[in-house]
């Protein structure tokens, strides 16, 4: 008997789950649709914890919302997690236009490194300088939508994993997709709350705090790394009772379209000409100001793939077909400047066609000559602060934090953002940007990796497979070439080598006499084993080894985590002081201590394979690249050093401060234009008192000799208008007069014929 | 548009006068005279006056600036299609004036000279009703062409400087481009027409 019960429970308690999978499955998006009523749909719902098991109000132990269990209920939680906001935590993410990235600061250590996923050019990738999701989130979780990084736990078999952040994030929990962050629109929605509960490592519960729905008492960074979630109530959930209605269920006062209220936390600017107490005397951007909000232009279907603004009608400066699948630019054409206020000509319906979109002005640009559209982009002329001598410096809410009340707030000043710099844009014009110019200590080194390639893609084994190949050359190693340069592996080693990553350590036999029927006809193409090394990629051509050129074998710089410096140079760079000169900035560097942090460095056992050579210690900042060459530090012009800037499209300023309105050209074809001829600040840790400064020509491409001559020309502009509307008055008047000659001749003779 | 208009225009003058000039040298018209001033090729004289002389250096000028700006204007036009920028755009601009000026005086001193004569109206009615004419020295080609180029210099000129103020927007300073770019086409072709003219008058 009890036999047929334990299996009847057991058939209903599979058929119930099987139940909730379909019943989820048939929900999942059901929110997504649009029936045409443009009523706003009222979300009374029900609260479900990353369980899945509805929170009511008289749980004992009430878990935090799970975003992706509520919302998920009818929204397509997986589809929204492909857009811009959530799906830069892998390494294969789209790289769009140039934007605004994270950027790592440590005052101590004097960096700042621009880091991004997106293949944005100046960027790093997280995992070039070993930041693995934890430490993303430990970084940058301030000003976080939720999603990617922030679900990347890693799993039970993943042996790369850090022993330490495997047992803290079940403690604290996924950083899901915070929904309510940008569409719920109740003023009790608290940003700076979840960025409190994300410095507390309570992922967890960072969109249940900030909602208002509910207080956490708890910290779980404070925690013992074995606390069980499971079983432990240390993290305590405090829901407001009266927000639950007789069904259990919550009012969220959500919208489709969020208000620019949520964006601004994320995408605020703060200008340092006038910080603090006279932030008052700052206009905001003339739409918002018009009384549109962000997502008006910025909009976005159920995959969140957020208009972006900077596609022209005409051409997709991306350059990448991945970007055309997943982002119409025909549709977010019509949204872009040009879209809205010219019409884009190559839209598919009329509307489009005609622009104007919200009542968009169509301008009539009176007086500027049709070149300066072709080599200008709006936001040259309309957008960012007005270009002064010398640039200024902006914060912003992402890089700097800004917007984190109470014992929480910081007030830090790096990174310096340098504004407005006119610089070229991907599409060959020039328009505003922000820029800051990179600094720390880092390797260049030629990469040297055992991998494979697919396509054009060279990608290095994983971890148990070049365990493999360090225990094979180990076994076999020859002792005469260990002895010489372990660096430098004989053809017939590498050979060897290969062939083994080949067989994936099996006997090749093997693998060659595997029955024909077992192979997969329509499989992907086989991956091919190389090695890289020496700056030439090695692969084999039947048993021949054949070395090639190829750019994963170039000579790269990749930044130093700003951790590891520390260890290694702490004391040299004064880490431990506790009154630095400056607070939260620059804190003043020297050559001397450059030379000496570089030589720790050299001296430095670092963790490497036989194969591999030793780094070379680098250091950037300024725009230079510092090494040292013969016991000298040595500075060199270096890609690397390049500062990195994107381009900005806020705030607009009304037309009449746009650049050249109402015919002031001078505004830029003036011998001191700051537009032309501005000073672009320099930004470094090395004698951070002394200003340093480049031509905006430079970033422009602009010849500063052309254009001082085209200014020279404006001084007598005026002189020639007058003096051509003179000279055609007085030769109009000649013509006329003769013309009327020759009227009375033809009238005269036309009536002398009766 | 513009460029291939250019690039016809332009052939069909050029093949003209190479035409003319071949019937011209098969009919055994070009002489040339002994003795002549260096400068006779455009009608200079010992005997001129001072406002002679200053109305055939004045000619001279306006061609040699009209011919700078052609060579500015259409140098990139007609190769790659592009609108004239950079120094290009400079010299141009720079020169438009010294032209200008030229142009007016030549138009207030030859004026009255190149009024249309009895014998040249006949003429001229003839040829538009398609009639046969005996005009062997006729000068009516020469006036033509010099009241077309200096009717056509007066839109040139006013056309590039109404942009430089505030009363056109993007679809005007377009028409007023477009306006600028065929009237200095028609000034080109007419004064390459009237030049030859004088030349092969002078060179005789």
């Amino acid at each position: 008997m009890i036999q047929i019960i334990r299996s009847l429970l057991s058939f209903t308690l599979l058929a119930g789950a099987l139940a909730l999978g379909q019943a989820a499955e048939k929900g999942k998006g059901l929110g997504d649709g649009h029936d045409g009523n443009r009523t706003s749909i009222t979300h009374l719902i029900t609260l479900y914890d990353e369980a899945g098991l509805p929170i009511k109000a008289t749980d004992k132990q009430p878990r935090p919302i799970s975003m992706r269990n509520t919302c998920g209920e009818c929204h397509d939680y997986d589809k929204m997690a492909t857009g811009w906001h959530f799906h830069s935590g892998t390494t294969n993410v789209l790289s769009g236009r140039v934007g605004e990235p994270w950027v790592l600061t440590d005052t101590r250590v004097r960096t700042q490194i621009p880091i991004s996923n997106r293949d944005w050019k100046g960027t790093y990738s997280p995992n070039d300088i070993n930041m693995t999701a934890w430490k993303f989130l430990k970084q940058f979780s301030s000003h976080f939508p939720g999603g990617n990084y922030g679900e990347m736990e890693p799993s039970d078999d993943d042996l790369d994993a850090d022993p330490e952040e495997f047992l803290r994030w079940p403690i604290s929990g996924k950083y899901e997709i915070n929904c309510l962050a940008c569409h719920h629109v109740d003023r009790k929605q608290n940003q700076s709350d979840a960025a409190l509960q994300a410095a507390r490592e309570n992922y967890r519960w960072a969109a249940t705090v900030a909602s208002g729905l509910a207080t956490v008492k708890g910290t779980a960074s404070e925690l013992d790394e074995f606390y069980d979630p499971e079983t432990e109530y240390k993290i305590i959930t405090s829901y407001d009772k009266s927000r639950f209605d007789s069904n259990n269920k919550v009012f969220l006062d959500i919208v489709r379209k969020p208000p620019s209220n949520r964006c601004y936390y994320c995408h605020s600017t703060q200008d340092l000409q006038t910080p603090g107490r006279d932030e008052w005397v700052h206009n905001e951007d003339v739409h918002l100001a018009s009384g549109m909000s962000c997502a008006d232009c910025h909009r976005n279907g159920v995959d969140h793939m957020i208009g972006r603004g900077d596609i022209e009608p005409s051409g997709n400066p991306h350059g990448s077909a991945d970007y055309l699948k997943n982002f119409d630019p025909k549709k977010h054409a019509s949204y872009s400047c040009q879209g809205c206020h010219l019409g884009n000509p190559n839209a598919e319906n009329q509307a489009d066609k005609m622009g104007g979109h919200l009542g968009a002005p169509i301008p009539e640009h009176k007086g500027i000559p049709a070149v300066h559209f072709e080599k200008l982009s709006c936001t040259a002329c309309h957008s960012g602060r007005l270009p002064e001598e010398n640039t200024a410096r902006v914060r912003t809410a992402r890089m700097h934090k800004l917007g984190l009340h109470g014992r929480h707030a910081m007030n830090k000043q790096l990174p310096h953002v340098v504004t407005p710099v006119f610089a070229k844009m991907a599409n060959g014009k020039i328009g505003p940007h922000n820029m800051i110019w990179p600094s720390f200590w880092g390797t260049r080194y030629q990469p040297s990796f055992w991998g494979t390639k697919t396509g054009d893609a060279v990608t290095p084994l994983p971890f148990e497979l070049e365990d493999m190949v360090v225990d094979h050359l180990s076994e076999k190693a020859d002792r005469d070439d260990i002895e010489s340069d372990p660096t430098k592996l004989s053809d017939e080693r590498i050979t060897a080598v290969l062939k083994l990553i080949a067989t994936g350590g099996g006997d090749q036999e093997e693998v060659e006499n595997e029955p024909p029927g077992d192979a997969e006809p329509e499989a992907e193409p086989k991956p091919e084993p190389v090695f890289v090394s020496g700056g030439k990629l090695y692969s084999l051509r039947g048993d021949a080894l054949i070395s090639t050129a190829h750019e994963a074998a170039d000579t790269t710089i990749k930044p130093l985590a700003p951790g590891l410096v520390r260890e290694i140079a702490g004391d040299e760079l004064g880490v431990e002081n506790e009154n630095p000169e400056r607070v939260n900035d620059w804190i003043a560097l020297t050559e001397d201590q450059i030379l000496n942090v570089l030589k720790l460095f050299n001296d430095h056992d670092w963790e490497l394979q036989s194969w591999q050579p030793k780094p070379e210690p680098v250091y950037v900042a300024g725009g230079k690249l510092y090494s040292i060459n013969n016991k000298v530090l040595v500075k060199d012009d270096h890609e690397a050093a390049e500062p990195y800037k994107w381009p900005i499209a806020h705030d607009v300023r009304p037309a009449s401060q746009s650049l050249g309105s109402n015919g002031r050209c001078a505004d830029c074809h003036d011998d001191t234009s700051p537009f032309i001829f501005g000073k672009v600040e320099v930004d470094t840790p090395i004698n951070p008192g002394e200003k340093q400064i480049k031509s905006m020509t430079e970033f422009g491409e602009l010849d500063p000799g052309y254009y001082q001559s085209f200014a020279f020309t404006f001084l007598f502009r005026p002189w020639l208008k007058g003096l051509v509307i003179v000279a055609c008055a007085v030769g109009g008047l000649v013509l006329l007069l003769f013309a009327l000659k020759a009227m009375d001749r033809l009238v005269t003779a036309a009536g002398r014929k009766k | 548009m513009f460029q291939s208009i250019s690039w016809a225009s332009l052939t069909v003058v050029a093949l003209g006068i190479v035409i003319h000039v071949c019937a011209g040298l098969g009919a055994g018209q070009v002489k040339r005279k002994a003795k002549r001033h260096p400068l006779g090729w455009c009608g200079w004289e010992n005997d001129l006056d001072k406002l002679g002389k200053l109305k055939r250096l004045a000619g001279i000028v306006a061609v040699v600036s009209l011919l700078v700006m052609t060579l500015t204007a259409f140098s990139g036009r007609l190769i790659a299609n592009e609108l004239m920028t950079g120094y290009a755009l400079m010299i141009h601009v720079g020169t438009a004036p010294v032209f200008l000026l030229c142009a007016v005086f030549l138009l207030i001193t030859w004026a009255h000279q190149c009024r249309l004569t009895e014998d040249e109206r006949a003429e001229l009615t003839a040829r538009l009703c398609f009639q046969p004419v005996k005009a062997k020295d006729s000068l009516l080609l020469i006036k033509l062409t010099f009241w077309g180029a200096m009717f056509l210099t007066v839109p040139a000129c006013l056309s590039s400087v109404a942009v430089m103020f505030t009363i056109f927007g993007t679809h005007g300073q377009d028409v007023l481009v477009g306006v600028h770019q065929y009237t200095g086409l028609g000034l080109v072709l007419l004064t390459i027409i009237h030049v030859y003219l004088v030349l092969r008058r002078r060179l005789k």
